[in-house]
């Protein structure tokens, strides 16, 4: 069913600086002390197709699970939610950031330190195909 | 003369401006409570005398919000300390909300990371309770099993060295603007 309904199934290896119609720039993941049970990766998601895209899965390396999770804060107070709908609209960009929208990394199956890497795999659907962006996300302390 | 000595108290009592906090209308008195540090010693109300302090309430599990926070009020305290005038004046205290998960072992591996001059506090709910009600901190935890969260006010207390509580300030600040409204206030 998914070959009739997708054309096109695009595999792009992308860096951060990228020629690629959707993509995840800038991606970099905050350093946590060891023991943490959850990281968060953060970049600027691109979209500079005609198409919107729908987030439908995000994987990796090194973690067991990872969700889209969005922070806000509302008169002082703050608080967290998982994102399961995640859209980017055509021609648009998305900032994933701290005390915003974030990749969540939960429970590590290494030690990360800081000059590593993490490879993130984000898979996205539109009406007629699908796109995986990779990337490296290095670990930093703070946004690069 | 009489119009200089009118308007004088008020030229002494004059408050910097502020970029991204604000000051309370009136300092806020602590009231007694009785935590543990990360080396298990303990800490009450008396620890928040003769210097300046800057508290923040979180969890060590917190993935974002937190950490970023965290991380912003170490670099605050290293460019403060380096101000020989100021060393040693400013601690920053880190109070968990979350005594179940934030054991003594784990607030000291987690604040080393960040630096090590560092205060995390813990105790147990009612302790925790005391100071959160005194500073009208809200905190809720949210999911179950071993991977809640908390849904909590997040701002940053700025305690004087009368031990009340003078000002607060957002999260969401940047660190340039939270360092320089600090320094105003504590220089």
């Amino acid at each position: 069913m998914k070959l009739l309904k997708y054309t096109v199934i695009t595999l792009v290896f992308i860096s951060d600086i990228s020629l690629a119609n959707l993509s995840l720039e800038n991606s970099w993941v905050r350093a946590a002390p060891m023991n943490s049970t959850k990281m968060s990766a953060y970049g600027l998601l691109k979209n500079n197709t005609m198409s919107s895209f729908n987030l439908i899965r995000i994987e990796a390396s090194g973690f067991k699970n990872t969700q889209i999770h969005q922070s806000q804060i509302n008169k002082e107070i703050m608080s967290m939610k998982e994102l399961k709908n995640f859209t980017i609209e055509a021609n648009s960009e998305i900032e994933l950031t701290p005390g915003g929208k974030h990749i969540m990394l939960q429970f590590p199956m290494k030690i990360f330190k800081i000059g590593d890497s993490v490879e993130l795999l984000l898979f996205f659907e539109s009406s007629y195909e699908e796109k995986v962006i990779r990337v490296n996300a290095p670990i930093k302390r703070e946004a690069p | 003369m009489a119009v200089f000595l009118k308007l004088s108290p008020v030229l002494i009592d004059k408050k910097p401006e502020l970029i991204t906090g604000k000051f309370l209308s009136q300092p806020l008195p602590i009231k007694p409570f009785s935590l543990i540090n990360q080396y298990q010693e303990d800490f009450n109300k008396e620890d928040l005398q003769n210097k300046w302090s800057i508290l923040f309430f979180g969890y060590t599990n917190c993935p974002d919000v937190c950490p970023t926070t965290i991380y912003k009020l170490s670099e605050i305290q290293k460019k403060i300390a380096q101000k020989k005038e100021l060393n040693d004046q400013l601690q920053v205290i880190l109070i968990t909300l979350d005594p179940k998960r934030d054991s003594v072992t784990r607030l000291r591996e987690y604040l080393a990371f960040f630096g090590p001059s560092l205060i995390g506090l813990t105790g147990n709910d009612s302790e925790i309770s005391k100071i959160t009600s005194n500073l009208s901190v809200y905190f809720e935890q949210v999911g179950k099993g071993d991977q809640y969260d908390f849904n909590h006010t997040a701002s940053i207390f700025l305690i004087g060295p009368e031990g009340t509580v003078i000002a607060s300030f957002s999260p969401a600040s940047q660190s340039q603007e939270l360092s320089q409204d600090i320094l105003n206030i504590i220089q």
